[in-house]
């Protein structure tokens, strides 16, 4: 319970320091948002103005005061550009980034886990094969699997409509359909790795005394896979899911970018060059939150699939 | 348990497979109406009188309507407003109500409504009135129900030009997320950085739109507008550039205008050497606007020599263009007496958003290499462009294409004055002010057109800017649908495109 609260206490103060953070990095940058609002129809007399009615003259202590106590509220204010309210502009793009997410993980999972273990029941040459493979999708960045496979799906396969994005309020299955080929430009990279951790991580199970132990006792070479050493190979693999995980959700502005998704990640990229505070601070908030927690939960999950951690250990 | 393993694997990759498959990239029928790709997302307030992005006007322009509004021919008709007259001073200006005209939410459009509008408009609470035009405004009374009285401070006859100011609702509070206007088509819905849907206005007063529904769509990614196209995802695209519109299938057709903006290497006066006259009339004569279209737009676009474009035919002076020919001798002879004859070197500052800007500040550099001038590009995002170069004055040289904001040549020449608003180049002449004090407080249209023709031909002989062009529009249009038309303003108008009727 301590270690929980501990925890907890972290995790909060983790957040408070990423969202000073990007309130300070903004004053450092060049732009200011009330001239970008007023574009070229600006006057210094306006600007002033402008300034003024949205508080930005006051010291930035005070500033980042009024956010955090609007925010504990649980108000995330209202955005600048688009004079909306924050959460309820969130709200819909939220639930895109996450399907997107979700739909990459479920990808990763299906992809890397099956073939991990075939290839290592396989062995020999498939399993080299399946080693080469992985190594050259490994190293192609997300972006550009992505251009590949918009133009293998989208121009030569014709089965995809680049940029054709529906959202989920119009239509939910061609809103699924549409995150697919970029869920699996996400994942594919992702599941190259999970497959060379997962399949060292048995082979260094295989190892084991207790494997030996095992199988002396009677048990066939599937049985001791699946039940013996599977069980203790996943465990370092969770971990690096979880890791993977938080890292989809911070890396999907990359990826929505190339594929036209207005999810928080465009978002965030259109807010930081509109100078729109209210929306940046909440957006990276939010990424912040996800990407903590999913550590948090990886460091539990962790614990609960290895007792020896214990506790106290981290 | 081998097999197990296998058909796991097999299920997964099918269910991939059929999964795919479904979707198919035939194009969307007609009931669902257009989708209209919009090269920038309107990050902005979706109130008429807040929204200061060409990018915003250039949709709300089909819902919102003013007294008067542009025709295609750059002349104002009455939209709101059924007729007008102005005194014979030009400090008075009367309109009568158009009768039986409503609001998208059903309600009738009255006086109160109109004088409430213009208020706002003039409104000075917040450092300035919204639109700066007003500032003369001396008061609007109504004067029976359907007639408005607007006075003037001073005689103005080109008043006229800025009543084009939206009509809303008296009093509506959220008109920044739920614009309401009297235009032919309706707002529906908004999601940033995805689209803006508008429906037909089946009340509107005018001749009712064609189609029934109109997507207006973000393209994050200019550089994936040939695909979306080609894909169905989008059935007309205003803003292509010319390598793209040749890579297009001829399911599609090509509509040629022009942008109305006067693009130009823009130099601040403030800095030197670009307080020498002689100096920018050398870079003048260095610049080859032939060869600089045709590198950057197959030689699409209009060459001009001042701060007007040819939309505005009334006040466009087309030997301007010509005024000073490519001449690199004459340019390094003037360089020479200016006392420059090595040459200097200097930064042009670009926003990187714009990147047909940036392409003709590299052939710029290029062409002013031939007279021993060095320049070096620097690129920015728009935000810093708009704090550090048009509000800071920190800029050596930049190029960017300025519009209108009204039908007027006031519009373009007004901000060269010493205390004009937006003279981010910091310009100064004397006579250039005192000619457009002259022909602001001319009430004959035809002199008053004669001053600002000499006005124009000040800033090509003081080579104030190296003016390049009117850039080329081409719009990129579904064989499906007609009615493209094109504005001498920033707007799209949806009301006008139809679907033809045909094979398919």
């Amino acid at each position: 319970m301590k270690w929980l609260l501990k925890k907890l206490v972290i995790f909060l103060l983790t957040l408070l320091a990423i969202s000073m953070l990007a309130f300070l990095a903004f004053q450092m940058i060049p732009g200011d948002p009330a001239l970008s609002l007023l574009g070229t129809e600006a006057t210094p007399e306006r600007v002033e103005a402008l300034r003024e009615k949205m508080g930005l003259n006051d010291p930035i202590i005070l500033q980042f005061g009024r956010w955090l106590l609007q925010f504990v509220r649980g108000d995330m204010g209202t955005s600048y550009s688009y004079q909306m309210s924050v959460s309820e502009m969130l709200k819909g793009k939220l639930m895109i980034t996450l399907t997107l997410t979700g739909l990459s993980f479920v990808f990763i999972l299906l992809l890397s886990i099956p073939i991990g273990i075939f290839g290592i029941k396989k062995g020999g040459l498939l399993n080299k094969c399946i080693g080469i493979v992985n190594q050259i999708i490994m190293a192609v960045p997300p972006f550009f699997g992505g251009i590949l496979l918009t133009y293998f799906f989208g121009v030569v396969l014709r089965v995809f409509r680049p940029g054709g994005f529906v959202s989920y309020e119009q239509d939910v299955i061609s809103f699924f359909l549409y995150l697919l080929v970029p869920a699996m430009a996400i994942a594919l990279p992702k599941a190259a790795m999970t497959i060379k951790f997962l399949q060292d991580s048995i082979l260094k199970e295989m190892n084991q005394d207790y494997v030996r132990t095992a199988l002396s006792r009677g048990n066939s070479q599937g049985q001791v896979l699946y039940y013996h050493i599977l069980k203790n190979a996943m465990i370092p693999v969770i971990t690096f899911l979880a890791m993977a995980l938080a890292d989809i959700v911070a890396g999907s502005m990359i990826i929505e970018q190339v594929f036209s998704i207005p999810g928080i990640g465009r978002m965030l990229i259109a807010s930081i060059s509109n100078r729109d505070y209210p929306v940046v601070q909440a957006i990276v908030v939010l990424m912040a939150f996800l990407v903590v927690l999913l550590n948090f939960l990886a460091d539990i999950l962790y614990q609960k699939l290895d007792p020896r951690t214990g506790g106290k250990k981290i | 348990m081998r097999k197990k393993g296998n058909i796991l694997l097999v299920s997964v990759l099918t269910t991939l497979t059929i999964a795919l498959s479904g979707c198919s990239g035939d194009k969307a029928g007609g009931s669902s109406g257009i989708v209209v790709g919009i090269p920038q997302d309107l990050e902005d307030s979706l109130d008429p009188h807040k929204a200061v992005a060409a990018g915003t006007k250039e949709v709300l322009f089909n819902v919102f309507e003013g007294l008067v509004k542009p025709d295609q021919e750059g002349n104002l008709v009455p939209a709101v407003a059924k007729e007008y007259h102005i005194s014979e001073d030009g400090k008075t200006y009367i309109f009568s109500l158009r009768e039986g005209i409503t609001f998208h939410n059903g309600n009738p459009v009255t006086v109160e409504d109109v004088i409430y509008s213009i208020e706002k408009c003039a409104d000075t609470e917040n450092g300035g009135p919204l639109v700066s035009a007003y500032s003369i405004l001396e008061g609007v009374k109504a004067v029976d129900e359907h007639t408005v009285e607007i006075y003037l401070k001073e005689p103005d006859t080109e008043f006229l030009a800025y009543m084009t100011t939206a009509i809303v609702p008296k009093g509506q509070e959220d008109i920044d997320t739920n614009p309401i206007g009297t235009g032919p088509f309706t707002y529906v819905s908004r999601s940033p950085q995805e689209n803006i849907i508008m429906e037909r206005y089946d009340g509107y007063w005018g001749e009712k739109a064609k189609i029934e529904k109109v997507t207006f769509k973000i393209v994050a990614n200019p550089d994936t507008v040939v695909l979306e196209l080609e894909s169905g995802a989008m059935d007309l695209y205003p803003r292509i550039t010319a390598p793209q519109a040749e890579e297009l299938s001829d399911q599609f057709y090509i509509e040629e205008g022009t942008s109305n903006l006067v693009q130009a290497l823009y130099l601040n006066h403030d800095r030197a050497p670009f307080d020498n006259k002689m100096v920018r009339q050398a870079m003048c004569y260095a610049v080859d606007k032939k060869e600089l279209l045709e590198l950057t737009a197959k030689g699409k676009g209009t060459i001009i020599g001042s701060s007007m474009f040819p939309t505005f035919q009334k006040y466009f002076i087309e030997e301007l263009g010509d005024y000073y020919p490519t001449d690199i001798e004459k340019a390094k002879a003037l360089l020479k007496e200016a006392g420059y004859e090595d040459g200097f070197s200097f930064t042009i500052t670009v926003p990187s958003n714009y990147r047909y800007h940036v392409e003709t500040a590299q052939v710029l550099i290029e062409q002013l290499k031939r007279i021993g001038i060095t320049g070096e590009i620097q690129l920015i995002e728009w935000d810093s462009w708009l704090s550090d170069v048009y509000a800071g004055g920190n800029f050596d040289a930049t190029v960017i294409g300025v519009d209108a904001s009204s039908l007027t040549a006031r519009a373009l020449l007004e901000r060269f004055t010493t205390e004009g608003d937006g003279n981010f180049i910091h310009y100064s002449n004397e006579e250039y002010d005192a000619l457009f004090k002259e022909a602001r407080a001319c009430t004959d249209d035809e002199q008053q057109v004669e001053i600002y023709k000499k006005m124009e031909k000040i800033l090509t002989e003081d080579a104030a800017n190296i003016y390049i062009q009117d850039t080329a529009q081409l719009v990129a249009v579904h064989q499906n649908l007609g009615g493209y038309a094109f504005y001498p303003l920033y707007v799209q108008d949806m009301s006008l495109i139809y679907e033809k009727d045909g094979e398919e």
